[in-house]
């Protein structure tokens, strides 16, 4: 069994799986610079997201 | 098993011209000095059978990470591309791969072909597929088992022990689950949770400070409506309407008490109007005063006191600038005369100057005329000028003398007369500069008689009354400025009852005005508080536990993660155990270590596996072992797991690169007794740079073996690999 086959066995999550196969998939393409990309690009939309929320209910004070 | 046959290579790495090197015989030795090739040639059986797997961080091997003039080339740098044709033979019969790479063509450059035992060719995609079918080795499991690089034993005899576990992990090939944390851990997603987190705490302070602010204002405006009589009940819109409603009122009231007209005012249509409502309550009421008979006349007999005011201190100053002016005059002619006695003083001067001019010009006649008989008596012939013509006594230079004399004695006088003459030319100046003093300062009056004149003819002009000069106007402007104040005061007791009206409602306005600034917090305060109910603020909660979600999700896979690569680690360990233990035993030969036990744990600094390498009475080994017994452990862990593979392992061959560094001789002669047993079930190709090794190899091999010896290489040529019969 592969790396990818093993930690996939030990999920037990819908959710978990499709982050580990979304960080397989990346270190498949690029590398461990990949996966840091992958991940740092979910992020930065979700604080994107999070500051523009932010900068509204700042307005309301 | 999978066994190496021939490998074919051209123009990669360090090989420009093709070179071909046979592995038909249990054991293949390549040997030779630094940089001739050898370990380029293992390397390219590895690219052969791996392509870009073997290059950059995932591969595991640091000399081949970097990027720009740092890239691991495939590329000879005199060709123009690299093919390596690897020809191998298996159960199932022979088969070649092929791969090729063209200079900086990119993925276009790069290519495969696979020619099966069948004799079908398989190119691109299928090709690689093909091989990895054929081989069914990972490239990780590869350089685990297969490839035993120089690099990882190096790294295993300096490195420190928590660089070793690196090492016994890239032996284990677990690198795959080592890069993936590095990638994770890299990642910015626990550093952004806490900015969220910061960013959402500081709002909440900025919320809870701003309730607090308004809060603070609304207690303060609260005591305030007290104050004005307002009770907490009366705190509200209702109130406030009805005094604007009352306020309307008064201001029509009071414009009728002044006999004027107000326009319409309504009241606000809510308490959001009131300041607008105000701000014209407020403007209506001064232009109510301003239009109001008693406060014009007020304010025009102001003006007209204020104009008396300012003429009464005119007159008063121009007054005080003529005095002065006449004193100073009047100083003046007691102190030098009026102008007529300085005149004659002068005359006087003038005439004793004159006097002075005919006496001067009378002594010099006279001194002439005394020149003109001293030069008669010179030229009269004979005269003994030694002889005095009065008393007959000898006189030496006689009528010299006597000419001095006189010269002396008139110059006395004329000096004398001149002085006089100067001091009374200065007295003359003097008289003249007092007449024009004088004379100025006469003007100056007159001017300022003028001035004050003027003065008095405005006060006329202005009182409609004539001023004759017994009259005093400042007496005359005070009686005038008094009548006006009593009639001021007479016109302020009548408008300090309409003051009261126009305060009674401008305290009406304030009370309105406190009643809005309370309205107005209150609604803030409301508004503030229901922040926690509107849309943004769910979804910033729900954006929070996305967040937090993603933070468990990272977390809970890499224990995963790391609960794999421990396991992994534990069972290869437990597998290959007996055999590590054999292989270290043999090579050290040191009757001290009985027994190598290997322990792998969480590393809890790094998440990493981190090994423990312990002898028979559990005692760690790696501070007192030497640098030729960590050597030892590295190449018994690689020969231990290859062995285990053993019969099951779809290659049957092993590549080993310069492995005795820091062996003894003792060491490496048990070195080749292993790899003499090994050569039974694998096929063995060691590179060596080391001669004494060399020659352990070339005595201590039992089976039949190929050397090849790599020299002469050159940067266009490439090296000389020489087969030795």
């Amino acid at each position: 069994m592969t790396y990818k086959e093993k930690v996939q066995d030990e999920i037990k999550e819908e959710k978990l799986r499709n982050l580990w196969q979304e960080i397989c998939k990346s270190y498949e393409q690029g590398g461990v610079e990949q996966i840091k990309s992958t991940l740092n690009s979910r992020i930065a939309k979700i604080k994107n997201d999070y500051e523009q929320l932010l900068e509204n209910l700042k307005k309301m004070l | 098993m999978l066994k190496v046959k021939r490998v074919e290579i051209e123009g990669f790495r360090g090989f420009t011209q093709k070179t071909s090197i046979e592995f038909e015989n249990p054991i293949t030795l390549l040997h030779g000095g630094n940089h001739q090739g050898k370990s380029s040639a293992l390397n390219a059986i590895e690219w052969c059978l791996y392509g870009d797997e073997c290059i950059g961080q995932e591969s595991g091997i640091r000399e081949r990470v970097g990027t720009g003039e740092f890239t691991w080339r495939v590329v000879n740098d005199n060709s123009e591309k690299a093919e390596v044709k690897l020809e191998l033979e298996g159960e199932e019969g022979g088969f070649t791969i092929t791969r090729a790479e063209v200079k900086e063509k990119g993925k276009k450059g790069k290519s495969i072909k696979v020619i099966l035992p069948d004799g079908t060719e398989k190119e691109g995609d299928e090709a690689d597929q093909e091989a990895v079918k054929l081989l069914r080795v990972s490239f990780k499991d590869f350089t685990a088992t297969i490839y035993q690089h120089q690099e990882t034993i190096h790294d295993f005899v300096i490195q420190t022990s928590s660089k070793q576990s690196d090492v016994m992990d890239r032996l284990l090939g677990l690198s795959d689950y080592r890069n993936i944390l590095d990638g994770i851990k890299k990642s910015d997603v626990s550093k952004v949770q806490k900015e969220l987190a910061k960013e959402f705490d500081e709002f909440q302070a900025r919320v809870l400070q701003a309730i607090k602010i308004m809060q603070n204002y609304l207690d303060d405006k609260r005591g305030k409506a007290k104050e004005k009589g307002l009770s907490e009940e009366e705190l509200n819109e209702n109130k406030l309407l009805e005094l604007a409603e009352s306020t309307i009122k008064d201001i029509g009231n009071f414009a009728r008490l002044l006999g004027l007209t107000t326009k319409a005012i309504f009241p606000p249509s809510n308490w959001k109007n009131t300041e607008s409502f105000i701000n014209e309550i407020k403007k209506e009421c001064d232009r109510l005063w301003a239009e109001s008979p008693d406060v014009k006349e007020h304010s025009e007999k102001q003006k007209k006191r204020s104009e008396m005011d300012s003429r009464k201190s005119q007159y008063e100053t121009q007054y005080k600038r003529l005095k002065s002016k006449e004193k100073e005059l009047q100083d003046f002619e007691r102190e030098k005369g009026k102008r007529e006695e300085i005149n004659n003083k002068k005359r006087k001067a003038v005439e004793e100057i004159e006097a002075i001019e005919k006496e001067i010009k009378r002594i010099s006649s006279k001194a002439k005329l005394i020149e003109e008989g001293i030069s008669i008596l010179e030229s009269a012939v004979p005269f003994d000028a030694e002889i005095c013509p009065l008393c007959g006594g000898k006189v030496s230079n006689l009528l010299e003398r006597l000419r001095k004399d006189w010269k002396e004695k008139i110059e006395a006088q004329v000096q004398e007369l001149k002085k006089q003459r100067k001091e009374l030319d200065e007295k003359k100046t003097d008289f003249e500069n007092s007449e024009k003093k004088l004379v100025r300062l006469e003007e100056d009056t007159q001017t300022e008689k003028g001035e004050l004149r003027k003065a008095i003819n405005n006060i006329s002009e202005f009182l409609h009354k004539v001023l004759n000069d017994k009259d005093d106007p400042a007496v005359i402007l005070s009686i005038e400025i008094e009548k006006i104040n009593s009639g001021l005061k007479e016109i302020e007791d009548a408008i300090k009852s309409k003051r009261s009206r126009i305060e009674d409602i401008s305290k009406e306005t304030d009370k309105m005005s406190l009643l809005y600034d309370i309205l107005l917090l209150k609604n803030k305060l409301e508004e503030i508080n229901q922040i926690g109910s509107t849309d943004e603020y769910q979804k910033q909660e729900k954006i929070k536990t996305d967040v937090s979600n993603l933070i468990r999700y990272v977390e809970e896979l890499s224990k995963i993660i790391k609960s794999c690569m421990l396991k992994e680690a534990e069972e290869k360990i437990a597998l290959a155990r007996s055999a590590i233990d054999y292989y270290f035993r043999k090579i050290t030969d040191n009757p001290a270590f009985q027994k190598l036990n290997i322990k792998v744990e969480e590393d809890k600094k790094t998440g990493g596996n981190f090994y423990i390498f312990e002898d028979q009475d559990g005692k760690k080994l790696v501070p007192i072992l030497s640098q030729g017994d960590l050597n030892s452990i590295a190449l018994s862990i690689f020969l231990g797991l290859g062995k285990t593979a053993g019969d099951s392992h779809p290659l049957g061959f092993i590549l080993m690169d310069d492995p005795s560094q820091s062996l003894d001789a003792q060491q490496k002669t048990h070195l080749v007794e292993i790899l003499n047993e090994l050569s039974d079930i694998k096929n063995i190709t060691v590179s060596t740079m080391d001669t004494e090794l060399q020659q352990f190899l070339k005595d201590g091999i039992t089976k039949v073996k190929t050397i090849y010896k790599f020299s002469d290489w050159a940067p266009d040529s490439g090296p000389k690999a020489s087969k030795e019969i």
